[in-house]
């Protein structure tokens, strides 16, 4: 949403400046105009990606207003409106446009920015900013609380990125716990990606058992722990209004494997270190189509 | 505290915390284990020992199983005679307030939440056998 271009206009000044007060921290790409003749002309040289608006004129489509000009242009007519004000005479013919808002005089900036979300939502940006915000801390605080609860390993938090899985570059591990990530929003998996060393130590300090390599215990082991991060995590996550769906861990084994989701996209990428070498959380979380949480 | 003789079954479709939970059991002195990795083949053994006069002391069972989950076998021992006042802890990492409000209604003896320490494990099970003696 950062990047669309805004066109604001207002004939009344004490609006103008409460809408270049909100949106001019926020939106680098936001052109004001106090005058008709202003507006239309930066719109004859530019097609924006919404227009917000407050008008003294009484009709919104009076050929002579900036909307009545959009509409006639077929190259601006696409770009929807958000009207300031809702004392126009024409706006109950309006009210059922897709292409106009009409936002209250006295209106919260919160209101602004949720029509400008409903407007330019994209899916994308929704999956990045649910990854990286809501996510994060519930994730991290499992898998740490997890490894030091029952292997009294201490894990030290890396910086968490964002990464592109259907790039190249992949995390690569020895035996891997995977597990669905599901709910009516998104669609995902929740990889936790561990090294021989790390894992045959988490092994032994839970069970009080030397292992010299990866078996079939390991691999119950890794299972066990993405079960139980998955556990805490999905408790937390649904405590913030989620219904994330009950799921059972698989395990992937393999020297040196590459870690592949079920889906592409982007995933969040949660480096720890620990005494017995590296760990590795990914989350990829895909919004399902047409939600918007 | 329990008998060590006390016949436990540990239920879990994970070795490593049916492991976990019979080191925490045999901390506590107990030493009477058998296991079995689902609620599906726990409850056969259940059934039996009962009926064999020799009836498990102590049920420690995994929510999340993929057969027949801990929940449900814990509604199906309350729901036989001969089982019912078999003492019943759930181990499982489902903590949300609406899994215990569930297993507390189903009769649930107490209910340890993963991750655990071998402490906490070992206060959950004398506040069984404490409402056992009471």
């Amino acid at each position: 949403m950062k990047n669309k271009k805004i066109l604001v206009f207002s004939e009344d000044a004490a609006v103008l400046n409460r809408l270049k007060e909100s949106l001019s921290p926020i939106h680098d790409k936001v052109s004001f105009a106090s005058q008709l003749k202003d507006a239309l002309f930066k719109s004859q040289n530019e097609v924006f990606d919404v227009v917000i608006m407050r008008t003294s004129k009484a009709s919104l489509q009076d050929p002579k207003s900036l909307f009545g000009w959009y509409q006639s242009q077929k190259t601006h007519r696409e770009s929807p409106f958000i009207v300031v004000g809702e004392d126009i005479e024409d706006k109950n013919i309006l009210v059922s446009n897709d292409k106009i808002r009409f936002l209250p005089l006295d209106w919260k900036a919160s209101q602004l920015f949720d029509i400008l979300d409903g407007l330019f939502f994209d899916e994308s940006d929704a999956a990045k900013k649910m990854v990286s915000v809501k996510f994060v801390n519930p994730i991290v605080e499992a898998v740490v609380d997890v490894l030091n609860t029952m292997a009294q390993i201490q894990l030290t938090r890396g910086a968490p990125s964002l990464v592109d899985k259907s790039a190249p570059e992949r995390t690569r591990g020895d035996v891997t716990g995977l597990i669905s990530v599901n709910s009516e929003n998104f669609s995902g998996s929740l990889a936790i990606v561990f090294k021989e060393a790390l894992a045959v130590a988490v092994y032994k300090n839970m069970v009080g058992e030397e292992k010299i390599a990866i078996d079939d215990d390991v691999k119950d082991c890794v299972m066990e722990i993405t079960n139980i991060v998955f556990g805490n995590a999905r408790r937390d996550l649904n405590l913030l209004g989620h219904s994330i769906k009950p799921a059972r861990p698989s395990v992937i084994v393999g020297k040196d494997h590459e870690v592949t989701h079920s889906k592409q996209g982007l995933c969040l990428h949660l480096p720890f270190t620990s005494p017995h070498g590296v760990l590795v959380v990914e989350l990829l979380v895909a919004m399902v189509s047409g939600s918007k949480s | 505290m329990f008998d060590p003789d006390t016949k436990v079954l540990v239920v879990d479709d994970f070795k490593t915390m049916r492991k976990i939970v019979i080191g925490a059991l045999g901390a506590c002195g107990l030493k009477n284990f058998t296991e079995a990795d689902d609620g599906i083949h726990a409850w056969p053994l259940i059934e039996a020992a009962a009926k064999e006069g020799a009836p498990f002391g102590l049920v420690v069972s995994d929510w999340n199983m993929p057969q027949l989950s801990g929940i449900e076998l814990l509604k199906k021992v309350r729901g036989t005679e001969s089982t019912r006042a078999t003492p019943f802890v759930l181990v499982t990492a489902e903590a949300e307030q609406k899994n215990i409000l569930e297993a507390v209604q189903a009769g649930v003896s107490n209910y340890v939440v993963k991750p655990f320490t071998p402490a906490t494990f070992k206060v959950k099970l004398e506040q069984v056998y404490a409402k056992l003696k009471k």
